[in-house]
Order: C-alpha cells, then structure tokens, then sequence
C-alpha cells in the first residue's frame, strides 16, 4: 500500500513552479493511463507531452524510505512534474486501474537490486584502485599545484597594490586550469582572493577605489598565505599518495577537501568516521551565495546532542544546477540518524546522512544542549586561538557558551561567564549571515543571564580582535534564532 | 612576548605584499627589527623563527622574495591569530532593552529570507511578497525588524507606506530609538514617514522633533509635521505661522490642523483664508470648527453671499460669486447645528431662483449641494419636507427625495410613493429631454447605489452627495417589492442588485436571462454578472448555468483572455459539489483556459 499524502507530494517537488505544474498535468487530463501494480507498491501511467509520443512515468514505492521517480520526459529537474503529476493524481483518489508492472519497470526494478546487492557486495569487498590512473591523476594535481604557486607567486611579487581588474580577470581565467588539474578547493581558494577586488556591482569591470582598497589588504594578505599553505602542505600530501598510491586520503586533517576531494559516504565509512544512532538539534541556519565557488550555500549548524559537538550540515547548490536542487530550509525538530558520516577536518566538521528520522524537541532536549554549553570562557579562547593558528583552518567556528551575563561596556555588547571572562559580540567581518547584534536589546530581560549563547568566532586582522557573532540563544524552552 | 614588535613585522609584510615583494630585498624597516626580535628569542623561541624569516626574506634574490614574504607572513599572522584581544574592560552595564515582546523566532528560513530580500533590495514584485507575509502574520518575528525599517527608505514608495502603516507599528514602542537615530529633518520619503510613524508611537517624545522640522524642514516634512502637533495652546503659534507659508500645501495641512480649535486666532485665521484665495483648503477644516463665532460667520456670510448673487442682473458677473457661494456650501458639509439646518431649508425653499441660474457651476448644481448637505444635517424634518415635495421637483433633485425618504419614511411608504416613476414607458422620439424618463432613471440611479452589492465607487460625485449616500449606506431598506417591479419592467440591472435568495420569480427571471445571453454569438460580459447574482440568490440550477457558460467560454471560437477570469474568480464561491464537474470537464478546454481556473477549483476543494 502506497501512503502518501499532498504535503508528501508537495515536500517531493524541487520548487513551487514544479507543484503548479504537477497539479496542472492532472487538472488538464495530461495523463493517458493511469495504473498500480498488484502489489500496491508502484504507480506508472503515461502522461501526454508536446511531442508524438506520451511519456512513461512511474513512481516506484518498493522501498518505501527511498522511492524511485522515472520518467522518459528530458527535464533535468527530479522529480520532473510528470512524477509528481501521477503522485498527485494518485492522491487526489483518481482511478488507478490494477495492470502488470511494464517490462521496462520490472527490469529496472531488478537493475536496482542487483546494484543494491552489488553496493552490498562491493562495500565488503576491498576497493581495488586503478593505480595507474591515480598517478597520473595525482601527477595532474602536483602540476596544477605548480601552477597555482606560480600564480601565487606572481601576485605577490606584483604586490596587491597592483591587483588590478585586469589583472584579476586574467588571474580568474588561468584559474581554469586547476579545475582541469583535479583541484578545485585550490581553484575556489584562488577565487576568494580574486573576488575581493570586485566592484560593488560584482564585477571587475573598474579598479577599485583607494579606500575600498585598504579595507581588503588585510585580508587578501590572509588569503595569500592560506594559497601559499594549501600549497605547501599539498604538495607534501600529493607526493606521499603519489609515491604510494594504496594511500587512503587523509582523514586526520581537511585537506583532502582544500584540493577538492569530494568524499563519498563509502570512503568515510571505511575509513571509520561514522557514528550511529545519533540526536541532532538544529542550532542556527544559514543560506548565502559563494561567488567564489560559484554555488548557493545552505549551512545548517547542528548539535550532536549525544556528544555536544557542533557539527555542519553544506548542501551545494552550482549556478547551473541551481533550479534542479532543493533547497534545505532550517529544521526545527530532533533529527535521529542511524548512521552519521563526518568528514574529516576542522573544530565543526560537516557531517551527511542517507537517511534521517524528525521527532519533535523537547525540553529535555533543550537542557542537553544547554549541559553541552562551554562554561569556561578562558578555555574556549584557548581552544579556539590554537586552532586558528593553522593556515587552513576554518577561521570562523561555531561554539556553544553558557554565559552567565550579557550586558553592555561602552556600545559594545558583552558576554560574560561565572569568572567574569568576558567576549564582545560583533557583525564586523561577518556579513554573510543576517545581521543579529542589534537583536539582544529586544529580547525580554531573562534571556541576559543564565543562557546559552550559539556564536561564531572572527579574529580581525586588522584590530586583532577576537570576536563573536550571536547566532542563536538557547533557553531551557526554545531556541532563539537570531539569525535564520 | 613583544607583541609590539610583532605588530610591526605584521604592518611590514602588509606593506611590501602590497607594493610588491621583489621591493623586499635589503628592506631596512624590516632589518632593523632583526635584532630585537633576535633577543626576544631567547625567551620566546618562536620570535627567534621571525627573525630568520626576516632575514631569509631581506637576503633572497627578488625571484623567491614571493615564497619568503609569504613563509614570514604565514608566521606572523600565525601568531598574532593567538594574540587576539577578546575582553573588554569597564563596568558592565545592563543592555538597554525596549518594550518589545517577545516574538516568535520559528519562522522558517524559506520564509523568512526572500522577505528579507523583498524589503531590503530593488526589483519588481517585492510588494505583493511584503503584504502576503504580513497578512498571515509572518512579521511576528524579531529578525524583521531591520530589513522593515530600512524598507522606510525604499524607493517604491508604496512599500515604505505599507511598512511604515501596517507592518512597523506592530513593533511597537520598541523601534523608537532606531527611528530618531536616523531620522533626518531636511529629508523627504522615508524621513517623513519615519515622523509619522514615531509620532504614531510616542507623541510626547515625538514633539521636540516636530518642531524642528516646522522650522528648518522640507515641505513635505512640514504637510506631515502639522497634524502632529495636537491640541495644546502652546503649539498655535507655529501653527498659525504655518497657515501663512508660501507653500499651498503647507497651509493647507497647517488650516487642517487648526480646524477644531476655538481660540479666536485660529478662528479669524480661517474666516480670513474663507474670505480669500484659500476658500477651497479652509471650507473643509472651517465645517468641523466648532466655535460660536465660526458658526455665526458662516451663517451670516452665506446669507449674505446669496442675496447679494441673486440681486446680481447680468449672467456674466454672477458667474463667479456663484462658483465661490457652491465652494462655501462645503463649510456646512459636517455641520448639524440648528442655525445651520435653518439656513439650508431656507435655501433648499429658494431653489427656484438658484435653478435659473446657468452655467459651468449651475444653480442645478448648488441645489444639489444644498439637498445633500441637508441630508448630511441628519435633520429628520428638514429631510422630511425634501421628500414630500418630491412631485415638485426637478428630475436633478429627485434622487434627494428618495435619499430623504429611505431616512425619514417606512419602506413600505417610500415604495408607494417612488415606484409609480419606475413604470414610466419611454416615448421613443424625444428619449433624453423627456423629464419623465429622467426622474426614473434617477430613482434607479440612486437604487442602484444603494443596494450595490459590492464596494460601491463614489469616486467622480459631489463630496457631499457622495457622504449623503454613505451615510445611508449599503443596508438601507427597501421594500421587497422593489425587486417585483424591476422584474415587471424587465430592469435586469436593478434585478441584480436588488435580487435576494429563495425568490422563485428572481431565479427565474435569471434563467431566462441566461439563456438568452448563451444563445448569443459571443461570450457576454453579462453571463459573469448573472451568475455572480445566481450565487447570491442560491439558485437552484447555479452549477447547472456554470457549467454551460463554462462550456461556452471554452469553445475555441473568439477567446479573450479575461472571459476565464470572470469564471474563475466565482469557481470558490460555488457550491462544493461543483468542483468534480468543473474538473470533469476541464480537460476539454484550452491550456490557457484551465490554468486560470485550476487554482481557483483547488480552493473551492478545499474550503471549509
């Protein structure tokens, strides 16, 4: 038996226009046939288009937790509105007439558990390595590296005064080559330095102005010694892997991902990163454009509630595929997850899950948060300062701080823990989250003492300042978000 | 730990990474803190390092100066990202905190970043995003406050007006300081809406501002910065100043915002601008003025004005005393006092010899102004004696007489005396002229209006009639058997209008009606109507008529594109029942047609 309803139909499509054209496929008698198969657990018709040809849609349910959309339809979005047509004309109580599953379906139903098997199969058997296309890969990556240093090196000897819009287009079109090169972490990190001689408008059709100028060396010089360590430490990781291809990437530090090593759940499995039966809480959300990367960014900041770690949830959104991928919205439930995989790397470390179960928060829920909180300021910017020390570490973690005060010194906004350590909240530097300070002065008074405060942390290169955002507050009955 | 000598390596490798590093070699700024960071390693290793990267980068050839200047750059900001400053010192004061209520903060982030996006950016559309959240009550969220006081500035003015009315109030109290902190006297837009607005929040607080901008503001500070001003003595001087600015529009708001003052010098203020070029922007604030002396001005004056344009002989020179004396009529439009009802009835009696006057402005049309601000009066024996001379009147004044007496006589009365007008037969020859004709189309005019259904446009009548009409309103009551003789006399206009449910001959009458109009070649705007009418008599075969003119608008033959909106805008009041039949059929229609009813069938489903 099929259970779906239309917030499931609905929750299924990529974008509203899709939900629109789904509906509007049935309104319109698109679909020809309509049919499910004995067993109640696939739905397929055929759904009239543009072209001579109707096309074959199903929707297939054998496996309830992940259901199969098919569709001979050319649309890239998934699932196209054919699919959702047919789910929505299956809820809307529309006839089904009972029909032997299509041959086409059926093989590709056995496809899936043969692949199911193979995965199966696959997962226990050791992965053998195409040794001799790796090196040539790696090889590929260390002469990408050496262009990359070259570039590195001539900008710096030019001097950043001299970055001009010219100069960084050219930069921006040699930058090319390394994604050719396998090393996209190092391509986005040229882009960063790059990207900060735009123009208000985004552009470098003009040089910047003298003062906009000073405002950026501080950190185009930061991002010129990140280039300058992903290189070192690149090269050094490259060589070993390709003196020994057998070599797993690194999961001791990020920077398999600095190079662009996209991970897949399977690498992280074996390499043991995995944690199972695990409570996550949504602590702050945030969705923002990465000129860089040339990609939508959704960040969730998670809490394992079960260690106390903050994690991140990234879900990637390219230009070009932008229409075709959900978007994540913020979460307000306790998402249970079987089998969590963490990436290798830094204070937060992203996490990713196959499958999620949502129960709702609690006020247990909230006290667990608030017990994982960090008491001692003076630790935590310990803790923090030692590992912003290294080049290419993210320089903006997340931490959670039980505070016993929030008050104000001058016109500055200030926490402040039981030893009277306190940290001076800012926006300064972190302007890709919604603006939150302003916020703590319309809260209700209790929530000034006593709470947990979620806050992101920013050294300023200029004012070597050490400073934190406010994202959220958590108090023992919600989570305050100040932020998305 | 010298930070300070750190600070200044970190200050030099900024430098030279911004002119260039091929510039390092030999630097002497930099050689010259070799030496005391040398020492400093002694105790702290790590500055000894320095001090080698140093002199590793002054040294090298200008070829590697780019690997040294970034193996010294590297390590300073190494370092100096574990000397951050993080306390802060001095009291701890509490924060500052504003009357706002908690707000929820759980809307989602699908939500909740488009509309930031709306209120905070350019582009088109933006509106519709903005009312759409505060109408299911979106902005109840803290993390709006911001974006909504910024979109004050927007420059799609009609956003800043809708924010500043229905969206930032919710706030309350609490934005005040954000307000004046960038409030700008001199401003125009967003700044005078921000004055409205904090004048709306807090008017004490508001008022050192407000005469701020009376002095030194822009006009159109100055429009909005009267009416802040209140009631107290000590404000009317500047409110006196301001009725005598150069700027029409500044003393326009200045005299509106004295209109209710008795003190004598607003009072003589407003005769004086009565007397003179301002009559038009002082009649209105001169009707609510509630001062003796005001009230015996205006009795005199108007008495006066008339005898006087009546002993005027030729028509050229009356012209211009009669517009002025039907511009001074408005100073009696909200006027109830018992001098005020004696001089209109006394007017309304000398109708005949205004009615001969021609013209622009007519004598028609003061008789006019006269009988609808008698009726304004709510005087039940002055309205009475306009209805019972209503045989005597002119087809222009007699949709007054019915006006006075739906206010003043039992709906049963009206009807016998009223309706005779409405079974007038039209003499096709001389149809425009023919007073008869004219007297029933005003009486339908007025019946019309009056039992309009929808929201009735008064825009384009008289200021007064218009408030004449609104005062009777849209529940006036009628006899039912008005709707019988509308029928009888074949008026499918009044029909509608005055239709009510369970009325077997109304259904029928709208059936015939339909059918009739289906039988035409093309789609009539008339079908929309009838069914419209059809659901508010709950007729009996209303799905049945639906779905034939919806059979009809979906015949490929001539299509306009608005014919399915008629439609589709009535689709969720029909009866539940419909929406399978609707949907049963739409697969025979054009694309275009089913679009723009499908949503409209998916709200019939599921409504409650």
């Amino acid at each position: 038996m099929i259970e779906i309803d239309q917030s499931y139909v609905d929750a299924a499509a990529p974008n509203a226009a899709a939900i629109k054209n789904g509906r509007g496929l049935v309104l319109k008698g698109k679909f020809v046939k309509l049919h499910q198969s004995e067993d109640e657990t696939l739905l397929f018709g055929e759904c009239k288009g543009s072209g001579k040809s109707n096309y074959q849609t199903s929707c297939d349910f054998v496996r309830p937790d992940s259901p199969v959309f098919r569709c001979s339809c050319p649309s890239r979005q998934f699932p196209c509105k054919h699919c959702l047509g047919l789910m929505y004309a299956f809820v809307d109580g529309k006839k089904f007439t009972t029909a032997a599953v299509p041959e086409d379906v059926a093989s590709k139903r056995e496809k899936v558990e043969k692949r199911v098997e193979k995965k199966k199969a696959d997962a226990e058997k050791p992965r053998k390595v195409n040794k001799a296309a790796l090196k040539k890969k790696v090889q590929a990556q260390l002469d990408g590296l050496d262009l990359l240093e070259k570039l590195t090196g001539d900008l710096v000897r030019m001097g950043m005064g001299n970055t001009s819009a010219k100069t960084a287009r050219q930069i921006e079109e040699q930058a090319k080559q390394l994604g050719n090169a396998y090393l996209p972490g190092a391509q986005a990190a040229l882009h960063n330095y790059t990207k900060l001689f735009l123009n208000e408008e985004g552009r470098f059709d003009a040089d910047l102005a003298a003062t906009q100028r000073e405002a950026i060396y501080s950190e185009a010089l930061d991002q010129l010694t990140r280039l300058h360590s992903l290189l070192k430490q690149g090269r050094a990781y490259l060589s070993k892997r390709f003196e020994d291809p057998e070599l797993q990437p690194d999961t001791e530090s990020s920077i398999a991902a600095w190079l662009g090593h996209a991970w897949q759940l399977r690498e992280l499995r074996d390499a043991g990163l995995v944690e199972n039966d695990v409570e996550l809480v949504q602590l702050a959300f945030n969705s923002y454009d990465d000129v860089a990367r040339r990609e939508y960014v959704d960040v969730g900041i998670w809490m394992n509630v079960n260690t106390g770690r903050v994690v991140l949830t990234q879900t990637f959104r390219p230009y070009k595929a932008a229409k075709y991928i959900k978007s994540e919205d913020s979460f307000f439930q306790v998402a249970l997850v079987k089998e969590l995989c963490v990436y290798p790397g830094d204070v937060n470390p992203r996490v990713r899950w196959e499958q999620m179960s949502p129960r709702p928060i609690d006020k247990k829920d909230f006290g667990r948060i608030r017990k994982h909180g960090k008491s001692d300021f003076a630790a935590v910017i310990k803790e923090v300062k030692t590992h912003l020390k290294a080049p290419l570490a993210d320089k903006r973690p997340v931490y959670v701080l039980n505070y016993a005060r929030m008050g104000c010194v001058g016109e500055e906004y200030v926490i402040e823990d039981g030893k009277k350590n306190r940290l001076v909240l800012t926006e300064t530097g972190m302007a890709e989250e919604p603006r939150s300070c302003h916020l703590l002065g319309m809260l209700p008074k209790p929530l000034h003492s006593g709470q947990t405060l979620v806050a992101r942390f920013h050294h300023d290169l200029d004012t070597r300042q050490l400073r934190i955002k406010p994202l959220s507050i958590v108090t023992d009955s919600a989570i305050v978000r100040l932020t998305l | 730990m010298s930070i300070a000598a750190l600070t200044q390596v970190y200050d030099e490798t900024r430098r030279l990474a911004i002119a260039g590093s091929s510039l390092a070699g030999g630097d002497f700024r930099l050689k010259k803190l070799i030496p005391p960071l040398k020492k400093a390693g002694a105790k702290a290793p790590v500055m000894g390092k320095v001090a080698d990267a140093i002199d590793r980068l002054v040294e090298c050839p200008a070829k590697d100066s780019a690997q040294a200047l970034l193996e010294l750059s590297t390590l300073v900001n190494a370092i100096l990202y574990t000397q951050g400053e993080t306390g802060a010192d001095g009291k701890m004061g509490a924060i500052p905190t504003s009357d706002m209520e908690m707000l929820a903060t759980t809307t989602s982030a699908r939500v909740i970043k488009p509309l930031i996006e709306a209120l905070t950016t350019t582009g088109s559309g933006r509106l519709e995003i903005i009312r759409d959240a505060q109408q299911r009550g979106a902005f109840q969220d803290l993390r709006l406050v911001n974006p909504a006081l910024e979109a004050l500035d927007d420059v799609y003015g009609e956003i800043g007006d809708f924010v500043a009315d229905e969206v930032l109030p919710l706030f309350g109290k609490a934005i005040y300081p954000e307000l004046k902190a960038k409030f700008d006297p001199k401003g125009r837009g967003g700044h005078v809406r921000r004055l409205r607005l904090m004048h709306r929040l807090d008017p004490q607080a508001t008022r050192p501002l407000v005469e701020e901008v009376l002095e030194t503001g822009s006009k159109e500070m100055k429009v909005a910065a009267l009416p802040c001003l209140g009631d107290s003595k000590e404000h009317l001087p500047h409110l006196l100043d301001q009725a005598g600015s150069r700027n029409k529009e500044v003393r326009a708001a200045a005299l509106k915002a004295i209109a209710t003052r008795k003190d004598s010098e607003a009072v003589d203020t407003l005769i004086k601008a009565l007397s003179g070029a301002d009559l038009e922007i002082a009649a209105g604030p001169a009707s609510r003025n509630p001062s003796p002396k005001m009230a015996k001005f205006l009795v005199e004056d108007a008495a006066r004005q008339l005898d006087e344009l009546v002993e005027i002989k030729t028509k050229a020179k009356q012209k211009k005393p009669l517009a002025r004396f039907y511009s001074f009529l408005m100073c009696f439009a909200e006027r109830t006092d018992k001098k005020t009802v004696d001089l209109l009835a006394d007017f309304f009696e000398r109708r005949d010899e205004l009615a001969a006057i021609k013209g622009d402005i007519s004598g028609e049309d003061v008789n006019r102004r006269v009988a609808s601000s008698l009726i304004l009066t709510g005087s039940k024996p002055a309205m009475k004696k306009i209805a019972d001379v209503h045989e005597t009147l002119d087809p222009s004044l007699l949709d007054c007489a019915l006006m006075a007496a739906i206010e003043t006589q039992k709906p049963k009365e009206v009807y016998d005396r009223f309706s005779p007008y409405l079974r007038v037969k039209a003499s096709p020859k001389k149809k425009r002229s023919d007073p008869a004709l004219q007297k029933q189309e005003a009486i339908r005019d007025l019946l019309i209006t009056t039992a309009y259904r929808f929201d009735y446009d008064y825009w384009g009548r008289d200021y007064d009639y218009a408030h004449a009409l609104a005062r009777l309103g849209h529940k006036a009551k009628l006899d039912p058997r008005w709707l019988d003789i509308a029928i009888e006399t074949d008026d499918l206009e009044l029909v509608e209008t005055l239709a009510r449910p369970k009325h077997k001959a109304t259904n029928d009458f709208l059936s015939k009606k339909f059918e009739a109009k289906l039988k035409g070649k093309d789609v009539d705007y008339e079908l929309g109507r009838l069914l419209d009418t059809m659901i508010q008599t709950e007729h009996p075969r209303l799905v049945e008529h639906f779905l034939d003119g919806l059979k009809k608008i979906g015949s490929p033959r001539r299509q306009y594109f608005y014919h399915p909106y008629w439609f589709a805008r009535l689709i969720p009041q029909l009866p539940k029942k419909a929406a399978p039949k609707i949907e049963e059929m739409l697969p025979s229609m054009p694309e275009k047609v089913i679009d723009a009813l499908a949503p409209c069938v998916d709200e019939l489903k599921t409504k409650e």
